[in-house]
């Protein structure tokens, strides 16, 4: 698909979910920050009902904002107390605009759903919302519950500024549409071929073929039809269904062509399906597969595009996240106040109220002829529960003979340590590297069911590209410093690496970069374990094991039990 | 503009969740209901509909722990002060369906200090929370396992005993909070503690439906719900209502019902073959047996309602193995075959 085409889309996806309204949820809008992501935001307030401003809601919201709640501000202004409705309260109507919403924990992510859904009666819902998504993984992604909630992701990433044009749809077209929306009729084949092709494309959720009927329906609409035809119904199934489906990513085959060839592969691919939609489609068979083609190679595309992007931004070094974020006192999630003592931090307006108030009628008016008296000892101050989980990150050689048994070694540790930390909440997390690179087999989670099946069958054998591992290891490392976890690495190697990081079998660079690399993790000064799995304990082993500044246990066998149990002291020992 | 819901008969499939939600409507002793998996099944829209569905009760109107007017031994302490409540004082309403939202504060949910009294009069006056707009009805919270274990704690103690104590700044008292919990959440978000997990009496894994007939379906009824509510919602009117009416009569027989010891003994050997310890997995499962009994109209409970309760009942008490990778309603299942078909 060319950028042109890839803009034209992004365009209709916003002008479809201003159409569908609530009933599509909204779009989840993946590109970082960026002239070309402003174009787009640009082009959608332009057709929003008139009168009506988006709401802007950031990740840092907070709980209380989002429900409503008691307003300090006006209940310090009245002397009495007041309250204030909450953010998605006044939304109705209006469109819902979440920035950063990558960085949202997923408790205010599930909590803005439910807001959102609180009311069930139409006119009561937010228009729409529009995720703003600049993660680079599938690791970081907003919460499920509102990615799952909205009928289109757009991916803007890696388009270029010049395509991005102002839309071709205007507001009166979105006004004409939604006047004819009610009135659209879709014929059962087409539900039937739209729920065959979710299935086949593993998207498992109900939700992702209502929408595609709704966005069909939306589209129709849109060209003043009133019945949906087929062409619409592919063209919605295209815009829905990529990046919904349930199904993890798959693994990258052993030789992977360069993304360029894949690109170009995928819009062949397309091109020929488009030519295919011209002729008018005979039976409902051959319309299944015109949309299970068409949702798969869209699919295809956007995985070519995210895995290219990665590529890049290793090859450019460690890049990822910048800046080192530091952990305030007054930062984290509002736990119970607690009675002063020290001058630090802020006092809990609420709470001291609280305190203060049965001793009122005892103490009478204060002396200034004030209506309230606080005292010294009714202070209470917040206190910031800071997030105490540790993040473990396995990274397990999936290289050589010995692999498979490693492997299921690992994945038995983690799956131990997981079904152990109930109630510790600590995140496990798995890389595997063999052949060319590293690989996150499982971003950092705390769920069992998810690790088991995504750890089920991962490959083993070839060669040993450890410095990539390391600097994945790394990177993941500071990701989860940075959403304020406390990360240990485990490694289970034997130090001996002979892929170098651009994928050229180099034995003496490999070793250089990974010897420069672990190095570098030494200065983050984070938790390192290193198992040497070697017959015997290796020279070299140690020295990368001395470089990363870790803790060096030999272990010719790797057994999942003893990895647990260490790692779980190490955990505790903090 | 009218909120019409769900029709609760027009939901597909979903049997597990469906019998679940019933039971502990006709039986709201059970201890609540669980309901973890995928996300875009339904839950949330099943348990706005039973609350649709269930009879109106009577309520002391203003009292604002929602008190039965006609069990004056149940009386919160303000029904207590007043006179004798007569017939026109009393209000009709659906069962109460109370969301508490993830980021509720204890306060919130316990009740505390009324603020503004407080500081303007300077009286202790409660501020009953969301455990007493719950009473007599259901108390919903998506999304259970994001929720603080010590909050969970709390309401899995009220829900069990009923009685909400309170004894915080400087208030003292306790007012009936009778009402049936439900959790739903996505595992996949992490777990439960199984501390907790025990705690709930019944436990469903929602799937979704991966039949194309059923999503079909599905699709179909959701389009003309949204088209027009009223409208559709009177095409179900009259399933909805004798659904009602079936609830309303196993609310009546489930205190007649009577379960012989041979049934006892049956739920018990499944109970240990499980592993499953304590009583609470035993008491667990007779209850829900009964139910489903009083739900078939029956008066006595057979192996067959023992069969249908097990899943339920028992699926979330298992031990858990990190090496066995069959769901648990499988081994529930491989016990129920080993046990009582025989």
């Amino acid at each position: 698909m060319s950028a042109a085409e890839r803009w034209y889309n992004a365009s209709l996806a916003g002008a479809l979910a201003l159409i569908g309204g609530p009933r599509l949820g909204g779009v989840r809008l993946m590109a970082s920050a960026g002239p070309v992501r402003q174009v787009w935001l640009d082009e959608f307030n332009k057709l929003m009902p008139v009168g009506s401003d988006p709401v802007f809601v950031p990740a840092s919201v907070s709980l209380r904002r989002l429900t409503g709640g008691v307003s300090m501000a006006k209940s310090l202004a009245s002397g009495e107390l007041a309250y204030e409705s909450g953010l998605i309260d006044n939304a109705a109507g209006r469109a819902l605009i979440v920035s950063m919403a990558d960085r949202m924990e997923s408790e205010t992510g599930a909590l803005m759903a439910a807001e959102i859904e609180k009311c069930d009666a139409p006119g009561t819902r937010p228009l729409c919302t529009v995720l703003l998504d600049e993660s680079e993984s599938l690791d970081d992604a907003p919460p499920g519950v509102l990615i799952e909630r909205m009928a289109f992701p757009v991916d803007l990433t890696a388009l270029p500024i010049r395509v991005a044009e102002p839309f071709a749809i205007v507001r009166d077209d979105i006004d004409a549409a939604k006047d004819m929306l009610p009135r659209v009729t879709v014929d059962t084949i087409y539900v039937e071929a739209v729920v065959a092709a979710c299935l086949a494309a593993g998207a498992l959720s109900i939700r992702t073929p209502i929408f595609c009927i709704e966005a069909a329906k939306a589209i129709a609409a849109l060209h003043g039809r009133l019945d949906v035809s087929a062409d619409d119904v592919s063209l919605a199934c295209r815009l829905v269904v990529p990046g919904r489906s349930s199904m993890p990513e798959p693994p990258a085959p052993p030789d992977t062509p360069p993304p360029e060839q894949e690109d170009k592969q995928t819009e062949d691919a397309s091109s020929e399906h488009a030519d295919n939609a011209e002729e008018q489609m005979a039976s409902a068979e051959d319309l299944e597969t015109l949309l299970i083609e068409a949702v798969m190679a869209e699919a295809g595309a956007n995985l070519a595009r995210r895995r290219k992007m990665r590529a890049e931004r290793k090859s450019k070094g460690m890049a990822g996240r910048s800046g080192n974020v530091t952990f305030a006192l007054d930062k984290g999630r509002p736990d119970r106040a607690f009675q002063r003592r020290t001058d630090r931090g802020r006092v809990d307006l609420i709470a001291t109220l609280r305190t203060a108030a049965p001793m009122q009628p005892l103490r009478g008016p204060t002396e200034t002829g004030g209506r309230i008296a606080i005292r010294r000892s009714d202070l209470r101050m917040k206190r910031f529960r800071r997030r105490q989980q540790s993040s473990v990150i396995f990274v397990v050689d999936a290289s050589g003979s010995s692999a498979l048994n490693r492997l299921s070694e690992a994945k038995g540790a983690a799956t131990q340590l997981l079904s152990d930390c109930y109630a510790r909440r600590d995140l496990v997390s798995v890389i595997t590297f063999r052949g060319k690179e590293a690989e996150l087999a499982l971003p950092p989670t705390r769920s069992l069911v998810r690790a088991r099946r995504q750890l089920s069958d991962l490959p083993g054998g070839g060669a040993t590209p450890l410095a990539d591992a390391v600097a994945l290891a790394s990177s993941l490392a500071h990701a989860e410093r940075d959403r304020g976890r406390t990360p240990i690495i485990v490694f289970l190697s034997d130090g001996r690496g002979n892929m170098a990081l651009d994928g050229t079998p180099d034995r003496s660079t490999a070793t250089e970069q990974t010897k420069l690399l672990a190095r570098r993790l030494a200065q983050t000064e984070t938790d390192v374990l290193f198992f040497d799995i070697s017959k015997r304990p290796d020279p070299r082993a140690q020295a990368l094991s001395a470089d990363m500044r870790a803790e060096y246990y030999f272990l010719p066998i790797a057994d999942r039990t003893k990895v647990s149990g260490i790692v779980r002291d190490q955990i505790g020992r903090r | 503009m009218q909120n019409v819901s769900f029709p609760f008969s027009a939901i597909v499939g979903q049997d597990d969740l469906k019998n679940a939600l019933l039971i502990s409507a006709i039986d709201p002793t059970i201890g609540g209901v669980l309901a973890f998996g995928d996300r875009g099944t339904g839950k949330t829209t099943a348990i706005r509909a039973l609350a649709a569905l269930l009879p109106v009760q009577n309520i002391v109107a203003g009292c604002r722990y929602r008190c039965d007017p006609e069990t004056p031994g149940g009386f919160c302490a303000e029904c207590m002060e007043k006179d004798k409540p007569g017939p026109e004082v009393i209000k009709k309403d659906a069962p109460a369906v109370v969301n508490l939202p993830l980021g509720a504060t204890e306060d919130r949910v316990l009740g505390s200090l009324d603020l503004e009294r407080a500081l303007a009069g300077g009286e202790l006056v409660f501020e009953p929370g969301l455990l007493a707009g719950a009473h007599r009805g259901f108390l919903y919270i998506d999304e259970v396992n994001l929720l603080d274990d010590h909050l969970v704690d709390i309401l899995l103690d009220v829900a069990a005993s009923g009685i909400n104590r309170i004894e915080r700044e400087g208030l003292s008292l306790t007012h009936a909070a009778e009402f049936v919990l439900i959790g739903s959440g996505n595992p996949e978000e992490g777990e439960l503690r199984p501390q907790l997990l025990d705690r709930f009496g019944l436990s469903v894994e929602v799937m979704t439906p991966l039949d194309p007939k059923e999503r079909v379906e599905i699709i179909r009824r959701r389009e003309a719900f949204e088209k027009d509510r009223d409208a559709f919602a009177k095409t179900w009117k009259r399933k909805d209502a004798a659904l009602r009416r079936r609830i309303e009569k196993a609310r009546s027989l489930i205190a007649e019902l009577s379960v012989s010891d041979d049934v006892l003994e049956r739920a018990a050997e499944l109970c240990v073959s499980l592993g499953s310890d304590g009583l609470r997995g035993e008491l667990a499962l007779a209850r829900a047996a009964r139910g489903f009994a009083a739900l078939a109209g029956k008066d006595h409970v057979t192996i067959e309602h023992l069969r249908q309760a097990a899943p339920l009942a028992l699926s979330h008490r298992l031990r858990k193995d990190p090496l066995d990778d069959s769901t648990s309603s499988t081994r529930v299942a491989r016990a129920v075959e080993e046990i009582l078909v025989q």
